[in-house]
């Protein structure tokens, strides 16, 4: 059917998160976890097709594609009871079961050395779709698997896929303080080079503000993975629905992100959610009253937002895109969007029109909740550049020390030199500087 | 007439009546006579009382008087049991019944009288005992009634008719005869007595009347009306003059009310006889009836009288009775009506009348609802006066159940007539115990009321449902307005490639079956939907724009207010004030006029001095007028010449019977209009978001050469802002328009208790759209449909520049030429001229539109400004000073 959409999820983290997501998917869709439509879910109004296909014996499968290099993450799923739900052929795991010791350059490595099965799934789930419309890629950047591997698949896709769209949700390491992985500067700097050139969309999910909303917002004091990836999950099926639950408009990926990104290499998004109310994570305080200017208030609140930025005075949103989810008013929204103006909740680009989108969705019918109204927001926002910016800034020092370099050198993007690690630095420099110029009335003129 | 006897010179034998009398009631008679002719007739006197009665009818033609006393008597037999004779079982004893009775009742004077009257020729010689008795017989005599068709007074031997002098016509034989009295009675006597004698005169009008009305056109009323007079008349025996002058009294009162009522009457039925034309009535006027005195107005009449009389209890009384009788047989009628939905009405008297050229057949092609607004309509001047606050209820009572049958369905007989039975027999015990209440309202409106209610009720149940209203409504919904539009996407994505195409290119079968493949995808949200079936695909012949401004300027022009921006609402609502079927109609005159009858109106269409968007072709479309969506013209404007099939691109759906009721032609061309101003606005997101992806694909944006990177920034900037145009238009239409009025259609559709408000609202909801889409207003329209186009003329000229450019580089890839960077440039320079024009061209007439709908926000529908504020969030548009419109984006003032 119409506009599929395949996932690859890639390392530890993508897969994770994908567990997560594709859980969250078949509770909301009534799917059982080997597949089977549950004998509840005769609601019709939803569409399963973008996500799913079924099998013969009409259990439905997931377009999904697990890659990863150490079997750990993998083998959890497979001994899960969504065991039954993926199809095994699109498994993919290597085949000495070592990993990628978080080194960019081995995930990068074992893609070109797999590259052939890789693509041969790539291949056969998107002939098996009638008009593919794209990809989603799960990693994280910080890895090896995710980042490396995941790095070289964007550049793939793109030169075998070019008029689909690659959308990533990418998961950012948290660089506020140090982690047990050294050289995650590096690999985020090169996964950003990828994720700049070869993307279209990339989500952008920050560890440390998902550490910081588990603890601030669910009061949870030392949140688990899990509980993040919770988080994680809860976003993505959010800013899916559209997609998965037809409504007037956003029924395609595109027409969501083309409003979104107005400008091609300004296609990192900030999210935000509120209210917090998926399955697991229940401690959420209270039940508050929830009305579509509720929502969309908070959801321009800076500490419902997923991604830890420091905005300067000129950064400013070039778009808005809020999916409102539930028994929203219709009519609300226009004295909400009246609101917000007045009261200069959000500031604007000053080169072109730009305002806050709304789409209203239906809810799940078979995931209670007990707010009547949830809203996601994605934004471009500028001060996404400041994420950069610190990347940058940790990477240089390493980099000034030429510190953990070796490891790198067995990779073949490096044999011949250190030269791909200053070009990751220069383009996420012109990324950093593109964002800075879009707070510019002139922008339009950038590049002269 | 002409064997009008004026005397009746030779006496005749009871006997040679009697045998002549073929009839049954001969025998009748003949007992009935009996006594009185106990004492033979004797004296001087020409001829005896007792025999004069029967003597009448003698030099008639016996034929005649056989044929009409037949013709009467069987009419009478069929009457309702309801009446009853007190004196006479006999139904048809009335006939002679007052002479009988008098006869039996004076038979004991006879005798005494007879000898009396016999030595005397003289009145005035005789005592003053024997005149007043001689009086008495005379009056009495006077007032006996000729028992049928021939209409003359008898005349006694001391009161003689004083014939007026007319000519022989019909009409004479109405007018008022006088009495007149022998003058050598004692004065006081005689001054009695003609007081006492007009009510002779007066009967005998009356007499005159029923007798040329007891036809069977007439209907029963007469008849009854004939059998009260009698019942009234028989009541009237006396002795003295004194006692029969204060017996008389009401007897007279009636006889003068009824005398009226039927002056009234006649000259109702004169006034109509000029105006009548019809072929029957011209050659044979005896029997030509003039329609204004027939059925419900005869009905209307009395009741007038009632009410003109209500004053006085007994002539209240007495029309009370008339009505009441009177009135059974349209009561039968309006009750076949209002429970069955019947018109039993051979003699056209009711008040309903229903259309034979309108059927269901056609509605489905009919733009104007005629079938619901003409097939049954209303005879205003039959319509009883007192039914006229009640008509448009028994209209709808029983053009509703009218219209359940019409879908088959057998009405419950057994419930509608128990209901009716009881109903039955609560009017008849009222009739008896209280005549009136009928009339004033009580039972006949409760029974109206009633029937309306059952009807309305019956209807809905069929519309909501045995055939699923709202569900239709929702999928109508889902096809036209795509508040779920995955399908449509879906369906857009396989058509694609068809409608690229020329209008006359396009297969319609192919189409379809690309429409039902994507209907019963089992993926989609449609696939669940029952009536699926029911949509096609369609082609339209006018751009959506040309169709919409034709309706724009007809509806103008029908509603004859020369100011732009017209609602249909509103027109609809100046329109409320004519009379109820017109009040559609005259809506409809907007959307089927002919244009010719419109030429004048062409210099309303003339934009004010802002717009640049006239044209001549324009115009000429405009003035082409509109049709309904199946016969519109051929598209003869420049800009319609290359029509592509997505700009032609419309569903049509078929709607079963009684639904088409609600979802006419009429609605279903206004979903039309509501869904390509949809699959415009998806268009241009699709081909823009095409754009989107070559440009942020494509290798030739992404690695620009410099210059192309000079300028790609302005192309993704216009293409951003056409974008954001489309899509908060798109979003205004759903979300604040159609989503919205839906629900509050949907809510009102819950409580709603009449079907003629099922179509009210549902009418109400789609005009409201239409005018809240920005769809009625020529001037927003223009700007619009500029846009619009820019953004597709836009779309495909990056698209063509992109293939271009992609073209360049490989060239430069195999060739050394030093040519090559100089066309380059060269072309790179004419397309930043092309951006020039595209840049101004949107920014200027988006600005344009903020401005319109500023303005047309006071005049059309507050709606706009949350239109305006969609297009403008960020007030970018508003921030940049005007002489910066027309200057280039290339260097935008620096805002704050």
């Amino acid at each position: 059917m119409p506009r599929e959409i395949i996932t690859i999820q890639a390392g530890q983290c993508g897969n994770q998160i994908g567990q997560e997501f594709w859980g969250q998917l078949c509770a909301e869709h009534g799917i059982s976890k080997d597949g089977t439509l549950e004998d509840f879910a005769s609601e019709t109004g939803d569409r399963k097709d973008v996500f799913f296909y079924q099998a013969d014996d009409d259990h439905y499968i997931p377009r999904a594609i697990l890659l990863d290099l150490e079997p750990r993450v993998i083998n959890t799923i497979t001994t899960s009871a969504y065991a039954n739900l993926y199809n095994p052929e699109n498994i993919f795991l290597s085949k000495d079961g070592g990993g990628a010791g978080n080194n960019w350059s081995l995930g990068y490595g074992a893609g070109e050395r797999e590259a052939e099965e890789i693509l041969e799934k790539l291949d056969r789930e998107a002939d098996g779709s009638d008009s593919l419309e794209g990809f989603m890629l799960l990693h994280s950047i910080a890895g090896g698997t995710g980042s490396g591997l995941g790095s070289f698949l964007l550049e793939r896709l793109n030169d075998r896929y070019p008029k689909k769209l690659i959308q990533t949700y990418s998961v950012f390491p948290n660089n506020e303080e140090m982690s047990d992985v050294v050289v995650q500067p590096y690999n985020s700097m090169l996964s950003l080079k990828r994720l700049t050139q070869n993307a279209d969309c990339v989500v952008v999910l920050d560890n440390a503000a998902l550490t910081r909303i588990a603890c601030d917002r669910l009061h949870i004091p030392n949140p688990t993975f899990a509980q993040s990836n919770q988080l994680v999950s809860t976003v993505m099926s959010a800013s899916t629905t559209t997609l998965r639950y037809p409504g007037y408009m956003n029924n395609d990926l595109v027409g969501m992100i083309a409003s979104l990104i107005p400008t091609p290499k300004c296609h990192f998004l900030q999210t935000s959610y509120t209210p917090y109310t998926s399955g697991g994570i229940d401690n959420t305080k209270s039940v508050r009253k929830t009305t579509v200017l509720d929502v969309m208030r908070r959801l321009l609140q800076p500490k419902n937002r997923m991604v830890s930025t420091t905005p300067s005075k000129k950064s400013c949103y070039v778009s808005i895109l809020n999916i409102i989810q539930g028994e929203a008013d219709p009519t609300d929204v226009h004295k909400s969007l009246l609101r917000i103006r007045e009261r200069r909740l959000a500031s604007f680009i000053p080169w072109g029109p730009a305002s806050i989108q709304v789409a209203l969705t239906k809810k799940s019918p078979y995931v209670q909740t007990p707010h009547r109204v949830s809203g996601l927001m994605l934004a471009n926002h500028t001060s996404i550049a400041s994420l950069f910016q610190r990347t940058c800034d940790q990477f240089d020092r390493l980099r000034k020390r030429n510190a953990f370099l070796e490891p790198y050198r067995q990779g073949s993007l490096f044999q011949d030199g250190l030269e791909e690690f200053d070009e990751s630095r220069e383009v996420v420099q012109d990324l950093i500087n593109e964002y800075e110029a879009c707070e510019n009335s002139d922008y339009v003129n950038y590049g002269q | 007439m002409s064997d009008r006897p004026q005397r009746h010179q030779r006496p005749a034998t009871s006997q040679e009546y009697t045998s002549r009398m073929s009839s049954p009631y001969s025998i009748l008679s003949n007992l009935g006579q009996t006594p009185s002719r106990s004492g033979p007739p004797s004296g001087p006197s020409t001829r005896s009382r007792a025999e004069s009665m029967p003597i009448r009818n003698k030099e008639m033609s016996g034929l005649f008087t056989d044929d009409l006393l037949r013709k009467i008597s069987s009419k009478i037999a069929e009457k309702p049991a309801g009446r009853s004779h007190d004196t006479h079982n006999d139904e048809n004893s009335h006939l002679r019944a007052p002479l009988n009775s008098r006869m039996a009742a004076r038979s004991y004077t006879d005798v005494d009288h007879n000898s009396w009257l016999g030595e005397s020729r003289r009145p005035g010689m005789m005592s003053l005992k024997m005149q007043e008795n001689a009086i008495i017989e005379d009056i009495l005599f006077t007032m006996m009634v000729p028992d049928s068709g021939k209409h003359i007074g008898i005349e006694g031997k001391y009161i003689s008719i004083v014939q007026p002098a007319t000519t022989a016509d019909q009409d004479a034989e109405y007018i008022y005869k006088e009495f007149k009295i022998d003058d050598s009675f004692d004065p006081s006597l005689r001054d009695l007595v003609s007081r006492i004698l007009p009510l002779a005169s007066t009967y005998l009008s009356l007499e005159a009347f029923v007798a040329l009305h007891s036809k069977f056109e007439y209907g029963f009323e007469y008849l009854i009306l004939i059998a009260q007079l009698e019942t009234q008349f028989r009541s009237s025996p006396d002795f003295t003059l004194q006692k029969l002058w204060y017996y008389i009294q009401p007897t007279m009162q009636t006889l003068r009310s009824l005398d009226v009522l039927i002056g009234v009457l006649r000259e109702a039925g004169k006034r109509e006889e000029p105006e009548e034309d019809d072929i029957e009535a011209l050659l044979n006027p005896q029997e030509g009836i003039p329609l204004e005195c027939k059925g419900g107005s005869i009905l209307g009449y009395i009741a007038t009288g009632m009410f003109n009389m209500s004053g006085d209890p007994a002539t209240k009384k007495l029309y009370g009775f008339l009505l009441n009788k009177a009135s059974v047989p349209y009561i039968a009628m309006l009750e076949s009506w209002i429970h069955k939905g019947h018109i039993r009405d051979p003699y056209e008297e009711f008040m309903i009348v229903r259309s034979t050229k309108v059927s269901k057949e056609n509605i489905k092609d009919d733009f104007n609802n005629a079938y619901w607004e003409q097939r049954y309509t209303i005879r205003e001047n039959h319509v009883p006066s007192f039914l006229v606050p009640l008509k448009s209820k028994i209209l709808h009572a029983g053009k509703y159940l009218n219209a359940i049958r019409e879908c088959g369905i057998h009405l419950s007989t057994s419930k509608t007539d128990q209901d009716t039975s009881i109903r039955r027999n609560s009017t008849y015990n009222a009739e008896q115990s209280d005549v009136l209440a009928v009339l004033s309202g009580g039972k006949l409106v409760d029974m109206i009321e009633s029937a309306y209610q059952y009807a309305n009720k019956r209807l809905l149940d069929l519309l909501f449902n045995e055939n699923q209203l709202l569900e239709r409504l929702r999928s109508m919904k889902r096809y036209f307005f795509l508040d779920q539009s995955d399908y449509f996407t879906h369906f857009l994505d396989l058509a694609y490639v068809e409608l690229k195409q020329p209008l006359e290119d396009v297969s319609l079968t192919k189409l379809q079956s690309l429409m039902d493949l994507v209907l019963r995808n089992p993926s989609t949200v449609t696939n669940s939907d029952i009536y699926k079936e029911d949509l096609r695909v369609g082609m339209s012949n006018t751009a959506l724009v040309d169709q919409l401004l034709r309706i724009i300027n007809v509806s103008g022009a029908a509603a004859q207010e020369p100011e732009q921006g017209r609602l249909f609402v509103s027109r609809t609502r100046s329109r409320a004030s004519s009379s109820g079927t017109l009040h559609q109609h005259g809506a409809n005159e907007a959307w089927h006029d002919e244009i010719a009858g419109n030429m004048g109106m062409s210099e309303m269409i003339a934009p004010d001095g802002t717009s640049k968007t006239k044209s001549p072709s324009e115009y000429a479309s405009a003035m082409e007028g509109i049709m309904s969506a199946s016969t519109e013209l051929p598209v003869q404007t420049t800009q319609n010449k290359s029509l592509l099939g997505i700009d032609a691109l419309t569903l049509d759906y078929s709607v079963k019977f009684p639904l088409s009721l609600v979802i006419s032609r009429k609605a279903l061309t206004k979903y039309q209009l509501i869904f390509r101003h949809l699959l415009s606005l998806k268009h241009g997101e699709q081909v823009l978001c095409h754009a989107w992806i070559e440009h942020s694909k494509s290798p030739v944006w992404k690695n620009a050469s410099p210059e192309l990177k000079q300028w790609r920034g302005r192309v993704y900037s216009l293409r951003t802002r056409m974008l954001a145009f489309v899509q908060q238009f798109a979003y205004y239409v759903c979300s604040e328009v159609l989503e919205p009025k839906w629900r509050e259609l949907a809510s009102k559709l819950a409580t709603v208790a009449t079907v003629d408000q099922v179509l009210q609202i549902h009418s109400d909801f789609l005009d409201t759209c239409l005018n809240e889409c920005m769809l009625t207003n020529s001037k927003l329209l223009r700007i619009y449909s500029k846009l619009m186009s820019m953004c597709i003329k836009f779309s495909n000229y990056t698209d063509r520049f992109t293939r271009a450019l992609a073209a360049m580089e490989n060239q430069l890839d195999d060739e050394t030429a030093a040519m090559a960077p100089a066309s380059h440039v060269q072309q790179i320079e004419q397309a930043m001229r092309r951006l020039n024009e595209y840049e101004d061209l949107f920014v200027y007439h988006l600005k344009l539109l903020i401005e319109a709908l500023n303005f047309y926000s006071a005049t059309e529908t507050v709606q706009f400004l949350c239109l305006v504020v969609r297009l403008d969030y960020n007030q970018f548009y508003a921030n940049q000073n005007n002489s910066d419109a027309f200057g280039h984006e290339a260097n935008p003032q620096p805002t704050q």
